[in-house]
């Protein structure tokens, strides 16, 4: 063994490998699409050298702003909906003992095991108007119609639920893991109710984590095209399935570049507010710097 | 500690080398034609038989769509030495001069093709593809449940569809506004704005009643949760092949018609041998088997000659001349392009 002096001037192997995966995996494509932003698209369909503004100018236009908005909607809805199915799916998780939690939590992600776009599939075939759900629904004489839920909007909020779900349990699971039980014990002592127990001192202290988890599902739910278009029947365009286009169909990728550098800056502001949001707001060590 | 990283950094380099000569070694021995394809497209055996009888082996590798076959192209992906991009792909590239010009002396065998698929408007004489396949964009329809008209089927079955909560179009912005500009009795390449508005407006007006859009309407009607479906003749004819009450019809007012073709690109180092094997694919019992496996139409006239009666009479896949002349190849719209994809995004918004 050598001194400490001696190791700590030389740069570990995996800081190396850590600095190497994040310059090619995170930098450089981020470089590449900044960079590609500023080019310009050739009525032949080829990208010309020809520095300018103008793509980032276009992402402003009222119809771009439109479908950002209605994007940051759906992707605030299908957070909420999450959040209200996660956060009991957590905190009963939470709250089990032994192998209940275990094989809770193993069960919670073996549908994560199959392929994102078999697990769609999957689901077309179980919403659609000759689908498992309404068949057997209307067997049960419960619908006279099919429920129209496939290719809506609806249909949409399904998909991301579904898929998005354990992003959010996981972080509220574990912040409530942390959540040391005398607390609570300590606040029905001082004679508060369940309720009082519940929002006086348990969500404060799972703040974070709650936050944490929205924004992990809020944030990729923002460049989401897959399920608009295989779910939702590609009736409506959100920003994933403008930029998508704009690469595979209209050979615009600078457009497209610079729709997805401001998709970038938003998501990075949200992250920012988050943080800045979590070092004023006067908590504790917080159970996720932990 | 330093000696570790050392020998750690010499293994990876190591290895790093001896990977990139087994890669470069790999590539230049036996010569070998890489082959840019669509997946489900050539029969295994024709292949098979190509490498026997010339000694040249083939390598297949699939794109999903013109754009990506482009974009792979422009990006500088050499070693392509066939391609197969679709009409209004073919002209983009001739006019980038990304493909190499052909040299008849080579392709005995395109003395087989139709004359009309000679001296096709987006590559008159054949100077840089080959037409391989051609179908057209039009509407299949289940007869079992929708009724067809005694005067011919129309776009308009589409857009004022009886079962619109059964009908699909395509999610493909200049077929979907050609269909409603043919409806119109317009060109499917008009370019005039207060055209393209016109078009704009009916299909806002129909794009909520519709089920969806879609490009791959087979599984849908195969299904039969659509029944009236814009698409491609491919789609609709292998539908047919599996339920033939879904019948495919190219509107009385006109439709779409597209090729899939044959082309050398320009950084291709195999050229000789790719011309080879684009005469092979040319020469009629090679061609008949490809067609036989795809349900797709053939711009070869003398395999056509060797089809059965049902197969080459059927007006859908080879409709009779008066329709034939009111099917219209998508044309470059230049700089009215980002117009229309500004109203499809206002549509879809």
């Amino acid at each position: 063994m050598d001194s400490k002096a001696t190791t700590s001037k030389q740069i570990p192997v995996t800081a190396l490998v850590f600095i190497g995966w994040l310059f090619l995996m995170t930098f450089l494509p981020f470089l590449i699409i900044l960079g590609m932003s500023f080019l310009e698209r050739t009525p032949l369909g080829t990208i010309s050298f020809h520095f300018n503004f103008n793509n980032y100018a276009r992402s402003f236009q009222y119809i771009y702003l439109k479908v950002l908005f209605k994007t940051v909607w759906l992707a605030l809805i299908a957070t909420l909906s999450c959040l209200a199915v996660g956060f009991p799916v957590a905190y009963h998780l939470a709250r089990s003992k032994g192998w209940m939690k275990q094989l809770g939590l193993v069960l919670l992600f073996i549908p994560f095991w199959t392929n994102f776009i078999l697990r769609i599939y999957g689901l077309v075939s179980l919403l659609g108007n000759h689908g498992l759900i309404n068949q057997i629904l209307l067997s049960l004489g419960i619908i006279t119609s099919p429920l129209e839920i496939l290719y809506t909007r609806t249909g949409v909020y399904v998909g991301l639920l579904y898929n998005y779900l354990p992003f959010l349990v996981v972080p509220i699971f574990s912040a409530l893991e942390k959540l040391d039980p005398s607390l609570r014990e300590a606040g029905f002592d001082l004679g508060a109710n369940r309720f009082q127990v519940f929002w006086r001192v348990v969500i404060p202290n799972i703040k974070e984590g709650l936050f944490v988890g929205s924004l992990f599902v809020f944030i990729p739910m923002l460049g989401e095209y897959v399920i608009p278009d295989l779910l939702g029947g590609a009736k409506e365009a959100f920003l994933g399935n403008v930029m998508v286009s704009q690469f595979f169909v209209m050979q615009d990728w600078p457009f497209g570049s610079a729709m997805a550098g401001l998709l970038s800056a938003l998501m990075l502001m949200t992250l920012w507010i988050q943080t800045r949001w979590s070092k004023t707001s006067g908590l504790r060590g917080g159970s996720l710097n932990a | 500690m330093g000696l570790k990283r050392i020998v750690i950094l010499a293994v990876v380099l190591g290895l790093a080398t001896s990977g990139l000569i087994y890669l470069r070694s790999r590539n230049t021995t036996p010569p070998r034609l890489r082959v840019s394809t669509w997946s489900n497209y050539f029969p295994e055996s024709v292949i098979q038989d190509f490498t026997a009888k010339t000694g040249i082996r083939v390598e297949l590798s699939y794109v999903s769509s013109n754009e990506e076959l482009f974009a792979k192209l422009k990006a500088g992906a050499t070693g392509f030495d066939i391609v197969q991009p679709s009409d209004y792909m073919v002209r983009q590239m001739k006019s980038l001069s990304m493909l190499s010009k052909l040299d008849p002396s080579l392709l005995p065998n395109l003395s087989h093709l139709d004359d009309y698929y000679r001296s096709l408007s987006y590559d008159p004489g054949n100077e840089v593809s080959v037409p391989f396949t051609w179908g057209t964009s039009g509407i299949a329809i289940n007869t079992a449940q929708v009724e067809v008209p005694k005067d011919g089927v129309s776009w308009n079955m589409l857009f004022n569809s009886k079962y619109p909560r059964q009908t699909s179009l395509l999610d493909d912005m200049r077929e979907v506004f050609a269909s409603v500009l043919l409806a119109n009795s317009l060109s499917p390449n008009a370019r005039e704005i207060n055209s393209l508005e016109l078009a704009k407006k009916q299909i806002f007006q129909i794009k909520d009643r519709v089920l969806m859009f879609s490009s791959e309407p087979k599984p849908l009607l195969l299904r039969e949760e659509v029944i009236i479906a814009h698409s491609y003749s491919s789609d609709a004819i292998q539908a047919h092949a599996q339920n033939s009450k879904i019948q495919f019809f190219i509107p009385k007012e006109g439709g779409v018609i597209w090729t899939d073709n044959f082309a050398i690109p320009a950084s291709s180092k195999h050229k000789l041998q790719a011309h080879a094997f684009i005469n092979y694919f040319l020469s009629p019992e090679n061609a008949l088997i490809t067609v036989r496996q795809s349900h797709l139409a053939t711009p070869n006239k003398t395999v056509r000659e060797l089809l059965t009666i049902e197969e080459k009479g059927d007006p859908n896949i080879y409709p009779p001349p008066e329709i034939f002349k009111k099917l219209f190849f998508l044309e470059d719209l230049g700089t009215v392009l980002p117009t229309m994809n500004r109203m499809w995004t206002e549509l879809k918004s």
